[in-house]
């Protein structure tokens, strides 16, 4: 809580130093694209998007499929014409001009690489039909496959390689042309999980070495967390918020991206508020909270905002047992254990409220310590951490937010 | 099989008899069973005639004569400017189909991968298969009417647009009448070639088509870097096949010009139907044919050879 709380930026502002004052470097104005569909109905992808990114800023774009996240990516690198709405690229606007004159370099989900040549005519490609030099092509193919560490593939085929393997050419072909922006597609998403998780942490070094403005889309939220300065949610073609990947899990703007953030996704139950004298009671059909007045005079604030769903994450429960302060009435919470899943570090139960019966939809997760005395059938007394409680009102904004 | 087949699974044999024997044989050579019926017509249509041409490329049936002589059709063959000039014309029929075919095809395959709407597109593919349908010796027919020198639609058209003074007689000139059957034979070949080069553009994945734009491809840096080395395949395929097929055309040459003017049309296998069905000299008209067999064998020995290549590949 206390790293939100030193956060005293304002929403949108760039996390990294070097981008706190640094230019915009691509800007994303009011662009709405809309598809023609075979019958000829219309489908809005991308909503009236509007988003600034700073110069050397790394941009996760994360969303169910289908949210207009890789539709907006397209639209930057000018695959697609915006229906409405500019981009700009460093300053200009670069409406109506074809891929190839933009300074942009894009990574692919399926790496797109040619499949007729090889490694080194494959990262030189960019420079070769841009008649460069050959031997500034030679001597840049050479930089770039020393930062990747894929020197010894140069003349092998991509067909040849391993998935991880050809990502990394695919990125080369992007470095070596040392763009303002780079774009990438879901560039992990054909990887297996191992993998994959290595190649996260490699395109995070990179970044710091090449320092170049990014914009990565992925459906994956572990890597929107890991990777991103700033993270954009979106849903139905429309920015849901856009912050530094702790506010975004701590302080989620509305009702989407708090069930969309975080794993497992957070517990939501319909909820009636009580204003009373030590607080704001919230109760639910699982339990009865009071959360700090200091919340409650937040609400006040909020004149008139209805709540209707409170939030809480499955971390924000602990076993009763394991909680070293004294935990009083107002933050206890009681249910039936119905599953048990061991994950190793800690356990992940499913809970059913005392007074559900057998209503399986009224279930909900906590994750617990390890070492937790859960018993698959008996009840469970756990402790709510009142500080994250999450309350959302009937547009679905979160009202603590 | 019914109770008496006489073949348990675990191999015991139960059942004597005509049938029982007859399924034993069969299940012992289930290969040749399986096989038979295919080698069989081989051997009729394939084998037994290539015989009986071997046989008749040896006999010398010239005028009465018709006696075993092995080397006279060859020695005489090889030895004719008139072959020699037959080949040539052949060369240049099929070469002159081949790079129309392939140049036309690629034009329309592009043309229809450009189409996005399915149903447009399925729509301009069966009409150019239609062309596929027309019976060979009709499109000579057709050709040859319409470059009719009285008659012909061609001269009609270009008379009255002002591009010619008078009708030309295009099938009484040897070089126009050649262009005119080329230009017949191509237009039946196209189809075959459109249709396996669309099949090749269809093979390239949408996300190439997207990094060559955003690597920096102008129009021709995409066809030359992505397109081309992706329908090399399907250029070899359909290339070979129109070229084997115009390498032995008869239908069309011989029914929009009967190889005329003065034999300026006359290909390999016109030249085939005059020496055997004109002049009845079956053993040179064999031995010719031989000739043409054996060119065409080689071709498609080098094609089966990349094909199994190419499967060998993907196993």
């Amino acid at each position: 809580m206390s790293d939100t709380a030193d956060r005293s930026r304002e929403e949108g502002e760039p996390r990294n130093e070097q981008g706190r004052d640094s230019k915009v470097s691509l800007a994303i104005e009011g662009v709405t694209k809309e598809f023609t569909e075979d019958d000829g109905s219309t489908v809005v992808a991308v909503d009236d998007m509007t988003l600034d990114v700073y110069d050397s800023e790394f941009i996760v774009f994360v969303g169910p499929s289908g949210c207009g996240k890789t539709t907006t990516l397209r639209t930057v690198a000018g695959l697609e014409r915006p229906t409405r709405g500019e981009i700009r690229i460093d300053g200009d606007s670069v409406a109506g001009r074809e891929p190839r004159e933009r300074d942009v370099a894009m990574v692919f989900q399926n790496y797109a690489l040619y499949p007729h040549k090889t490694v080194r005519e494959n990262i030189a490609f960019p420079l070769v039909i841009r008649k460069f030099p050959d031997d500034v092509v030679e001597e840049r193919v050479a930089e770039t496959v020393e930062l990747l560490g894929i020197g010894e593939l140069l003349d092998r085929y991509p067909s040849d390689l391993s998935g991880g393997q050809q990502q990394r050419v695919a990125l080369g072909r992007a470095i070596i042309r040392d763009p303002e922006v780079f774009l990438f597609d879901e560039p992990l998403s054909n990887l297996d999980a191992k993998l994959r998780i290595e190649m996260r942490t490699e395109l995070n070094k990179l970044h710091d070495r090449v320092g170049k403005t990014s914009v990565y889309v992925t459906h994956d939220q572990a890597e929107a967390m890991t990777l991103a300065d700033r993270v954009v949610v979106m849903n139905d073609g429309r920015i849901q918020q856009v912050d530094v990947p702790e506010v975004v899990y701590e302080r989620p703007a509305n009702r989407f991206v708090a069930g969309f953030i975080g794993e497992p996704p957070m517990n939501f139950f319909d909820a009636e508020i009580d204003h009373a004298e030590d607080g704001l009671r919230v109760r639910t059909d699982a339990f009865e909270l009071v959360l700090s007045p200091s919340v409650a005079e937040t609400v006040a604030e909020r004149d008139g905002a209805d709540i209707v769903e409170v939030g809480v994450r499955p971390e924000a429960f602990e076993a009763v047992a394991h909680v070293d302060t004294a935990v009083d009435e107002s933050r206890l919470v009681e249910a039936h254990v119905t599953v048990i899943e061991p994950m190793g570090s800690h356990h992940d139960l499913t809970l059913r409220p005392v007074g559900a019966g057998d209503d399986e939809s009224a279930e909900y997760t906590a994750r617990v310590s390890k070492d937790t005395d859960a018993v698959e059938g008996e009840r469970i007394r756990l402790a709510v951490d009142t500080e994250e409680v999450h309350l959302f009102d009937a547009t679905g904004e979160n009202v603590l937010a | 099989m019914s109770d008496d087949a006489g073949f348990y699974y675990d191999g015991s044999e139960v059942h004597s008899g005509l049938t029982g024997r007859l399924s034993r044989a069969v299940n012992d050579h289930i290969r040749l069973f399986l096989l038979g019926p295919a080698l069989l017509s081989l051997l009729v249509v394939f084998v037994y005639p290539v015989g009986v041409l071997l046989w008749s490329s040896l006999r010398e049936t010239r005028g009465l004569t018709n006696e075993f002589a092995p080397t006279a059709n060859f020695a005489r063959m090889f030895s004719d400017p008139s072959f020699w000039n037959a080949v040539e014309r052949t060369l240049v029929y099929s070469f002159g189909s081949l790079t129309v075919t392939m140049v036309a095809g690629l034009g329309f395959a592009l043309a229809l991968n450009k189409v996005v709407n399915r149903r447009v597109r399925d729509a301009y593919t069966t009409l150019i298969l239609l062309s596929w349908a027309v019976p060979l010796s009709i499109v000579g027919l057709t050709w040859q009417w319409m470059f009719n020198g009285q008659l012909g639609v061609v001269n009609r058209i270009l008379v009255d647009l002002g591009l010619l003074s008078e009708p030309v007689s295009w099938l009484g000139n040897s070089l126009t009448a050649m262009a005119v059957v080329i230009l017949a034979d191509a237009w039946s070949r196209i189809p075959f070639a459109t249709i396996v080069l669309l099949a090749g553009l269809q093979s390239i994945p949408q996300e190439m088509y997207d990094a060559v734009r955003v690597d920096g491809a102008t129009t021709f840096q995409r066809f030359r870097h992505l397109v081309l080395p992706y329908l090399r395949p399907s250029l070899f395929v359909a290339g070979l096949i129109t070229w084997m097929f115009a390498f032995r055309a008869f239908a069309i040459p011989f029914s929009t010009t009967g190889g005329g003017p003065a034999g300026a049309t006359e290909t390999l296998a016109i030249y085939i139907h005059r020496f055997g069905v004109q002049l009845f000299d079956f053993g040179f008209a064999s031995a010719v044919s031989l000739f043409l067999v054996v060119v065409t064998l080689v071709v498609a020995a080098f094609y089966v050879t990349r094909v199994l290549e190419g499967i060998r590949e993907i196993e």
